[in-house]
C-alpha cells in the first residue's frame, strides 16, 4: 500500500523512540494503545528509533508493539537507532514493511538512505497533500567512507556539535526538489507537503534560541542534537513555499515547535514523554500534545 | 579535446607548459564614478606584474557603495575601462562574481553582465536564466596540450540581503528565517537552493562525461555559514592569516557546503565580503579562504589591502596552495591610501 485515503481533516499520531526491547515492549505497547484511544488517528507514524538496541527477533517486537493499531494504517522512518541495533538495516526495512497495515509509500530510488518515501494523502478522490519521509542516517562517522574525493584522504569530523549527527543529505534535498516539481506538474497545481524525519535540521535548533521571533511553543530541556552539516532541506522547503511543516524526533525531552520562514518546525518528545497528534488538511496544521 | 562538457571558456583556459595554473583573486574594490582610478589600477597592475596569474577573479562588490556608485551602463563601462585595463593590456583572462553591493544603485546585474562580457578578455558568463542570480557558471581548465580536463572553476552569485531572498521566493518579508542578531550572522542572502542544485547536477554531469571526479574550486562573495562555524575552532581548522572581524555570513543555509562535500570535487571555496579578514582554514577537507579587499574606499587599512593567489599543479590540481599577497609588500607605501 502506498497511499492513504481520509475524510475531512487528517489526524496523524506522530511518535518516536519507542526503543523496543523484550522487557519493555508490553508497557510501551500499552502506552501506544492509550495514545491511540485518546487521539483517534487516521495514520500512525513511527519517526525513528523504534528499534535501537540488539533484538533477537525484531518482527516479534514490532508485532507485539503494534497490537493496539488493530488494522489502523501506519508508516515509519528510520532513526540512527535502526542503523545501530545490530540488524542489517535493509533486512530491518523488510521486516517493518511486512507488518500488516504498513504504508511503505512510494520509495525514492538511487539516493542515500532507505526510508525515503512519499505517501499521497487522498480525500474526495484527489491528492490533498503529500507526506514525505526522509531517512536521516546515523552519526557522521560514515563521511570518510561515503565522500572520498581527489586530494582528500582524510576528513575530520564536523566541529560544531558534540553529537556529530547526520541528517537529510543534499542528495535527498535534490530528490525532493525534482520529485515535488514532477508531482505538482502532474497534478496541475502545487502540492502541499508535510515532512517527517528523525534527526532535526539546524534550523530546528534555532527555534528555541529565537523564541519570540519564531513563536516558540513548548519546552526546551536538552541541548539540540541536530544535524551537523546542513543538507539544505529547510531552505529548499522554504523556497518551494509548499511545505507546511517539518516534524522531527531524535531528542528525548525536548517538545517544541515554532515558525521558520513560514513553516512549522517541530521537535516532538520521545515516546516515554509523549507524542503529537497533528491534524491537517495539508495547509493548515494544528498540533496537540498527548502526554503519557 | 575529448571532453565537451563543460564548454570551454571564451578564451580557453589551460595549464602552462610547465604544468602550473595560477589564479589571482581580488575582491571588494568598491569602485564606481569617482573612484580612485589611479591608485586602484596601479595596485592591480602591480599585483599582475608581481604574480603573473593565468586568470584574475574579481570576487564581488566590484562596484559601490558609499560616495561611489554606478547608476547606468555608461558609468559601469567607464569604471571597468580603467579597472580591467591591466588585464586587457596584458592579455590575461579575467572573470567575476557579483557581491551584495554591485547592483545597489539601479543598474541590474543582468544589464551589467552584458557590459562585463563585452571585454575581450572577460570569460565570465551570465549562466542559466532559469536559476537565481546572474553569473552562475563553470570554467574548465585543461592540460597544456588542451586534451585533458584537469580543473573546474565554479562561480556562484550570492545575491544581497534577506529582503531580496523573501521577495525572490514570494515569502512574507516578516517570515524571514532568523532575526539578524543570531550570533554574528548577518541579514545577508546566500547562494539559493536552485543554484546549489545547478552546481550539483553540473558536477555530476562532468563526472559522468569525464569518467572520474574532476577537482574544482568555487568562488562566491558572501561566506557560507560553515566558514562562520569553522572559524570558531582556530586550532582544529588551522586558521592562517588575519581575522579582524567576525564572519559576516548569511543566516540561511542552502546546503552548498554539504553538496560540495557529497560531490567530492570541490577542494576550495573562496569568499570576498569581509574586508578585514584574509584568513584561510580547512574544514572537513575543504579549504575556505578570504582575500580581504583591494579597495581604496571601503578599506583604509594599508596592511590588509591586496588579494589571494591560488596555485595549481597539473599533476595534482586538488592539492593547490594558496597565500595572500599585499599591495604594501609589492609597492611599499606608494600603495597606501592617501590621508
Amino acid at each position: 500500500m502506498t497511499e492513504l485515503h481520509f475524510e475531512g481533516e487528517c489526524r496523524i499520531l506522530l511518535l518516536h523512540s519507542a526503543r523496543l526491547t523484550p522487557e519493555t515492549v508490553e508497557e510501551t505497547s500499552a502506552r501506544l494503545g492509550a495514545m491511540i484511544a485518546s487521539a483517534s488517528p487516521d495514520l500512525v507514524i513511527l519517526d525513528g528509533d523504534t528499534i535501537s538496541s540488539p533484538a533477537a527477533d525484531p518482527r516479534a517486537l514490532l508485532d507485539a508493539f503494534l497490537v493496539p493499531l488493530s488494522g489502523l494504517p501506519w508508516t515509519y522512518t528510520f532513526g540512527d537507532g535502526e542503523y545501530k541495533c545490530g540488524t542489517d538495516p535493509r533486512a530491518l526495512d523488510r521486516i517493518f514493511s511486512s507488518v500488516p497495515g504498513c504504508i511503505v509509500g512510494e520509495r525514492a530510488e538511487g539516493i542515500d538512505g532507505i526510508t525515503n518515501a512519499v505517501i499521497p494523502m487522498i480525500a474526495e478522490g484527489t491528492v490533498q497533500f503529500l507526506i514525505r519521509l526522509f531517512d536521516t542516517h546515523r552519526e557522521t562517522t560514515g563521511y570518510e567512507r561515503d565522500y572520498g574525493s581527489p586530494g582528500r584522504s582524510r576528513l575530520p569530523y564536523p566541529l560544531y556539535s558534540h553529537h556529530y549527527m547526520d541528517g537529510v543529505r543534499f542528495c535527498q534535498t535534490a530528490w525532493f526538489d525534482e520529485d515535488h516539481a514532477r508531482r505538482s506538474k502532474e497534478a496541475g497545481h502545487a502540492l502541499r507537503e508535510l515532512f517527517v524525519f528523525h534527526t532535526p535540521t539546524p534550523e530546528h535548533a534555532e527555534i528555541p534560541l529565537n523564541q519570540a521571533a519564531c513563536r516558540f511553543d513548548g519546552v526546551f530541556r536538552e541541548d539540540s542534537r541536530c544535524q551537523t552539516v546542513n543538507g539544505g532541506i529547510g531552505c529548499a522547503a522554504a523556497e518551494s513555499r509548499d511545505v507546511s511543516a517539518i516534524l522531527c524526533g531524535h531528542e528525548e525531552t525536548n517538545d517544541y515547535f515554532g515558525t521558520w520562514a513560514g513553516m512549522t518546525l517541530g521537535v516532538l518528545p520521545a515516546l516515554a514523554c509523549g507524542a503529537w497528534l497533528v491534524t491537517t488538511d495539508g495547509t493548515a496544521l494544528s498540533i496537540r500534545r498527548i502526554r503519557n | 579535446m575529448a571532453q565537451t562538457f563543460p564548454p570551454p571558456a571564451k578564451i580557453p583556459l589551460r595549464f602552462t607548459s610547465d604544468g602550473t595554473f595560477r589564479i589571482l583573486m581580488v575582491s571588494d574594490i568598491h569602485s564606481g564614478v569617482g573612484y580612485n582610478r589611479e591608485k586602484t589600477v596601479a595596485a592591480l597592475d602591480a599585483l599582475l606584474k608581481a604574480e603573473h596569474p593565468d586568470l584574475v577573479i574579481l570576487g564581488g562588490d566590484t562596484a559601490g557603495p558609499g560616495v561611489i556608485h554606478i547608476e547606468n551602463g555608461a558609468e559601469l563601462r567607464d569604471m571597468l575601462d580603467g579597472l580591467t585595463a591591466p588585464m586587457e593590456e596584458a592579455g590575461i583572462p579575467w572573470c567575476h562574481v557579483y557581491g551584495n553591493h554591485d547592483d545597489n544603485y539601479g543598474l541590474p546585474n543582468e544589464e551589467a553582465e552584458k557590459i562585463y562580457e563585452s571585454y575581450p578578455h572577460c570569460v565570465s558568463e551570465a549562466g542559466p536564466e532559469e536559476i537565481s542570480g546572474v553569473g552562475n557558471y563553470v570554467l574548465p581548465v585543461y592540460s597544456a596540450d588542451g586534451e585533458t580536463l584537469l580543473l573546474n572553476i565554479f562561480a556562484l552569485d550570492s545575491h544581497a540581503g534577506m529582503r531580496e531572498w523573501t521577495e525572490r521566493w514570494g515569502l512574507d518579508p516578516s517570515l524571514r528565517p532568523l532575526p539578524p542578531d543570531v550570533g554574528s550572522r548577518g541579514d545577508y542572502d546566500t547562494v539559493n537552493v536552485d543554484q546549489v542544485l545547478w552546481y550539483y547536477e553540473t558536477s555530476r554531469r562532468i563526472e559522468r562525461e569525464a569518467g572520474r571526479k574532476i577537482p574544482a574550486v568555487l568562488f562566491t562573495h558572501i561566506p557560507l555559514p560553515e566558514m562562520h562555524e569553522a572559524a570558531k575552532h582556530r586550532d582544529e581548522v588551522g586558521i592562517r592569516g588575519i581575522q579582524w572581524e567576525d564572519v559576516a555570513c548569511t543566516s540561511l543555509n542552502s546546503g552548498l557546503f554539504r553538496a560540495c562535500l557529497e560531490r567530492g570535487d570541490v577542494c576550495g571555496i573562496f569568499f570576498g565580503h569581509d574586508h578585514l579578514n584574509d584568513f584561510d582554514l580547512t574544514y572537513m577537507g575543504i579549504r575556505m579562504a578570504y582575500d580581504a579587499s583591494l579597495s581604496y574606499h571601503a578599506c583604509q587599512i594599508n596592511e590588509l589591502r591586496g588579494g589571494r593567489v591560488i596555485d595549481f599543479r597539473a599533476s595534482d590540481p586538488a592539492a593547490f596552495t594558496t597565500r595572500t599577497v599585499k599591495i604594501r609588500d609589492i609597492m611599499g607605501h606608494a600603495g597606501d591610501s592617501v590621508g
